[in-house]
């Protein structure tokens, strides 16, 4: 049940114990105390009626609110438990004192005290010890958050209250209690009654805080069961109090013949005398005609009586007086006609004789009236007791109809609710069952045999047989033969309880086309919890497998192109190289001859010059005959120092930059101190590289530096190093005339010249034949330049990883210390 | 006939008349041979067909060669030589335009004596020839085979 539902029957509960309280009182004030001391003794009502109501408030309390207030319900709730404990301690001293005390003897005061009994009667007792559980359950439950623990204990004292309540009402009701002088009066019931409904209210709240679970079945017999029962009490209830008034009407009907009899026992007695009188005064034979029958239906009466009344010993004992009194009375009577027939003057003795009848007859009347008495009083006390079995029976029939028709109401209304549930479920699951059926996937349900027992639209049409045709079947019609043992393996997860998810695999349809598929299997479980199949979700991927295979197939002939593709390639690379190299050689043997006819020629010129004389204009031609040649000749040279160094095989060393330019600066003229400085920041860092590569990089670096300057312009060269991380920077500046931004980046190439002026003399080969150089070696090559600011070059290597000098750094001009020059 | 002869295997006209010019001006004492190739520097050696003179052809006592010659070059011719029991001690100087170190050092191998690249002024040349005479002809031992030179006929290995 929801939790709401539960709040409200635990409402409904609290407000049913306070209206149990209101009826107790309210009888006790309303109905005049008279009646109630004549027919319903009542023990400590006021208490019970005071506990109940305060139990049934403190219960509402405890049944929610606001969580600012809820505070301050409990601590209302605390004292209500307090005053139930205090009205079970009032209803003990009741018992135990067997009188009123406490507040219902201030309000009693006055009234008739008989109104109250609180007798020993064993029911007070009861509701004492039920307002004591019911006390402890209030305090307990108005503690904030109880643990499971002490919930479940209070549980259990809702079930011992309630039983508290229904001992009383059964003992009474089964006239088990009363037969122990119990006094079971009515109110007591509705007390009682009031009790059980507290404890199942206790009951009630540690169910919901425990929040428990009722399945639909479990709360229809668990409520079926609680209808069963109080019908029983109500079945017991009624057999008992009808055999009762039975067995009592029985009575009430003996006592009426006993009464019967008596009467005509006196009736006999009185025919007897006034026949008897009628004879004595006219001497009327006539008179004493009925007194013979009188006298025998006086001895069948009286015979009668003692017949009827042999249950009861007291009236037995008054008929051995009465018999013998009745027949002095007859004896007295027969002298009296003896007398009157033989001496019918003699009056004194007649009259002595009659005063003696009058007083038997005395005796006899008492007599009679003593037993009709009795017997009076007995009718009384029988029908007393006749009207309080039927005002019971009422009384409990009224109850437990009540409360079989309260508890069938709830269990009506859970199950409605449950049943609304289950609907709504069963709606949903028609809905899912509309969604499987429409489902553009094909579902479908086995048992764990293989037996289909489901088949959807898209199955259908999937495999092409009816859902008619297929249930039933076996699923191995849709599995080709070699798949077979894969799908008995799947059930058999199936059974250990996996799910298995997106199985690919193939299924034959009903044309025996074959179908991949990717398969989701999940186990389909019984209301245990025990897996009795398998649903089966299949989805076409056919057309996802042909184009994985495309793209297989599209991957493989992509791999072959890519692998001939290499081939080519490497193919064309080796041929590329060895075009390259053809080229190489080619172009060095073309270079190289064409060396030979150059020194001829600037040979011959030289010989025609010496041979002709210095004046002779021979002699100039001739000298421009040797320039041209040396110029191509240098041209040819630096071809061949390209082609070299992109040739050759460079062995990588350390180089000692410092000495390197020392031999440089030494060697080549224009570097001399005469016609350029050239400072080197000493000590330079030693640089990873190759000395050859090496000296042609700074030969043609310090030859640019010192050749492209201003005319009149001594050429300043600053030479140094700089640490970058694994390499050293070394830099070459100089004061020339600058490069153009736009030939910055095409300084490299061969042949290419970015100052086309003649002054500056040049193949267009020193910077290519540089970088080529500094590339060998794995470096690079760069330069900063502004126009008529100067160039700075640098040369990017690797840094030599063993020492570096430990000599002080100082600045010196190779100018200074070359022995050349001046 | 004292004066040695040295032996210049050269294809280039001009190389050769430069090489006398500079021979010339440097007043070198020696009969200067030439032969046009490898095959020719050959047959001369070994005394055949119009060599088999030797008082007109005598044996060098340096043998002056370019690499670069048409039929025999000169790595062949002085492999050739090397292999010779009776020749194989003679002097050979490679006098060549190119000097790219794999020649250079595949000259030594075989077994060269010297390797000089030719030079491009005339003043060089002129320096040259004073030097081998300087040095070949006049500091250094000749082997006993150019001692014997003249009168002596050589059989040569064919």
């Amino acid at each position: 049940m929801a939790a709401t539902s539960l709040n409200f029957l635990f409402r409904t509960l609290s407000g049913l114990v306070i209206f149990a309280g209101a009826w107790v009182l309210g009888s006790w004030m309303l109905v005049s105390p008279s009646s109630i001391s004549n027919v319903e003794p009542a023990a400590s009502v006021i208490e019970s009626a005071t506990g109940l109501m305060v139990a049934g408030f403190s219960l509402l309390l405890l049944s929610g609110g606001a969580d600012a207030r809820r505070k301050f319900w409990r601590g209302l709730a605390k004292g209500g438990a307090l005053a139930v404990f205090l009205m079970a301690v009032l209803m003990l001293i009741n018992y135990a004192a067997s009188r009123v005390t406490g507040p219902a003897q201030v309000i009693l005061q006055g009234s008739n005290p008989v109104c109250v009994i609180p007798a020993r009667d064993p029911s007070g007792l009861y509701m004492a010890l039920g307002f004591i559980f019911t006390a402890i359950a209030l305090w307990r439950m108005s503690k904030p958050e109880p643990n499971r623990a002490s919930l479940v204990l209070l549980g259990g004292v809702g079930v011992l209250i309630a039983f508290i309540g229904v001992l009383p009402l059964l003992g009474c009701v089964t006239g088990i209690g009363p037969a122990q002088g119990w006094q079971c009066p009515s109110l007591f019931f509705v007390a009682a009654f009031g009790t059980v409904l507290a404890g199942g209210s206790v009951l009630l709240f540690a169910w919901r805080k425990l929040d428990l679970h009722l399945t639909l079945e479990r709360g229809v017999f668990l409520s079926f069961g609680v209808a069963m029962f109080f019908l029983g009490v109500i079945g017991l209830t009624s057999w008992q109090t009808t055999r009762q008034a039975v067995e009592l009407s029985g009575r009430i009907h003996h006592t009426r013949e006993v009464m019967d009899e008596l009467d005509a026992i006196e009736a006999d007695l009185l025919n007897m005398e006034s026949g008897l009188r009628g004879f004595i005064i006219t001497g009327n034979e006539k008179f004493l005609a009925p007194f013979a029958k009188d006298r025998k239906g006086l001895q069948e009466h009286l015979s009668a009586v003692q017949q009827l009344t042999a249950d009861n010993p007291d009236q037995q004992r008054d008929l051995l007086i009465l018999s013998p009194m009745a027949a002095k009375r007859a004896a007295l009577l027969d002298q009296s006609i003896d007398l009157r027939r033989n001496d019918s003057s003699n009056v004194q003795a007649q009259i002595k004789l009659t005063l003696e009848n009058e007083m038997v007859m005395d005796q006899l009347h008492a007599e009679i009236a003593k037993m009709m008495h009795e017997e009076r009083r007995l009718l009384t006390e029988r029908v007393q007791a006749e009207h309080a079995t039927a005002d019971r029976a009422i009384l409990t029939i009224l109850l437990g109809i009540g409360v079989a028709f309260g508890i069938s109401l709830i269990a009506a209304l859970s199950i409605n609710r449950s049943m609304e549930r289950r609907r709504k479920a069963e709606a949903a699951s028609t809905h899912l069952a509309a969604i499987v059926a429409c489902s553009a996937t094909a579902i479908l349900s086995e048992t764990l045999e293989g037996v289909l027992t489901s088949w959807n639209g898209e199955a259908e049409r999937l495999f092409g047989y009816t859902a008619w045709e297929i249930i039933g079947q076996s699923v191995y019609r849709l599995i080709p033969p070699e798949r077979r043992e894969e799908e008995k393996q799947l059930l058999a997860n199936i059974k250990a309880g996996g799910p298995i998810h997106h199985v690919e695999t193939v299924r034959v349809t009903k044309d025996g086309r074959m179908v991949d598929v990717s398969l989701t299997l999940s186990p389909i479980r019984a209301e245990a919890g025990l897996i009795i199949g398998a649903s089966s979700i299949m989805q076409d991927i056919s057309d996802r497998k042909r184009a994985e295979s495309a793209l297989l197939e599209a991957q493989a002939k992509l791999q072959e192109h890519a692998d001939t593709l290499e081939t080519t390639v490497a193919d064309r690379t080796a041929r590329l190289r060895e075009t390259i190299g053809e080229l190489e050689s080619f172009s060095y043997s073309l270079s190289h001859d064409m060396r030979a006819p150059l020194r001829s020629i600037t040979s011959f010129a030289e010989i025609a010059q010496a041979e002709c004389g210095e004046n002779d204009a021979i002699h100039l031609y001739m000298d421009k005959v040797v320039c041209s040649a040396k110029r191509l000749d240098r041209m040819i040279q630096d071809v061949l120092s390209y082609t070299k160094i992109s040739r050759q095989a460079i062995k990588a060393e350390q180089v000692d930059v410092d000495q390197l330019l020392h031999e440089i600066i030494n060697e080549r003229s224009e570097l001399q101190a005469s016609k350029a400085v050239v400072t080197v920041e000493s000590p330079l860092l030693p640089i990873w590289g190759n000395t050859a590569s090496l000296t042609q990089c700074l030969t043609n670096l310090l030859g640019n530096a010192v050749k492209f300057v201003a005319p009149g312009v001594l050429p300043r060269v600053r030479v140094y190093t700089e640490e970058a991380g694994d390499a050293v920077r070394l830099w070459i500046e100089d004061n020339g005339i600058g490069i153009r931004r736009e030939a910055q980046s095409r300084l490299f190439e061969m042949f290419y010249r970015a100052n086309c002026n003649p002054t500056y003399e040049g193949t267009g080969l020193g910077l290519a034949i540089t970088r080529k150089a500094v590339e060998r070696m794995g470096g690079r090559i760069g330069l900063e330049s502004e126009v008529g600011q100067g160039t700075r070059f640098w040369i990017l290597l690797p840094k030599a990883v063993n020492k570096i000098r430990s000599q002080d750094r100082n600045t010196y001009e190779f100018a200074h210390n070359s022995s050349g020059g001046g | 006939m004292n004066s040695p002869t040295i032996l210049l295997v050269e294809d280039d006209e001009n190389d050769i008349f430069l090489v006398r010019h500079a021979f010339q001006q440097a007043d070198v004492p020696a009969a200067l041979s030439v032969v046009r190739d490898g095959q020719e520097a050959i047959e001369y050696l070994a005394g055949e067909g119009q060599y088999s003179d030797r008082s007109r052809y005598p044996l060098p006592c340096v043998i002056i060669l370019d690499l670069k010659m048409p039929r025999i070059g000169g790595l062949d011719f002085l492999t050739w030589l090397r292999q010779q029991p009776d020749l194989q001690t003679l002097p050979v100087i490679i006098h060549s335009s190119s000097a790219l170190e794999g020649d250079v050092d595949r000259a030594y191998r075989i077994g060269v004596n010297a390797f000089v690249s030719k030079p491009t002024s005339v003043k060089e040349r002129v320096e040259l020839a004073r030097h081998i005479k300087g040095f070949w002809l006049h500091f250094n031992e000749p082997p006993s085979l150019c001692q014997s030179v003249v009168n002596v006929p050589l059989k040569v290995a064919g």
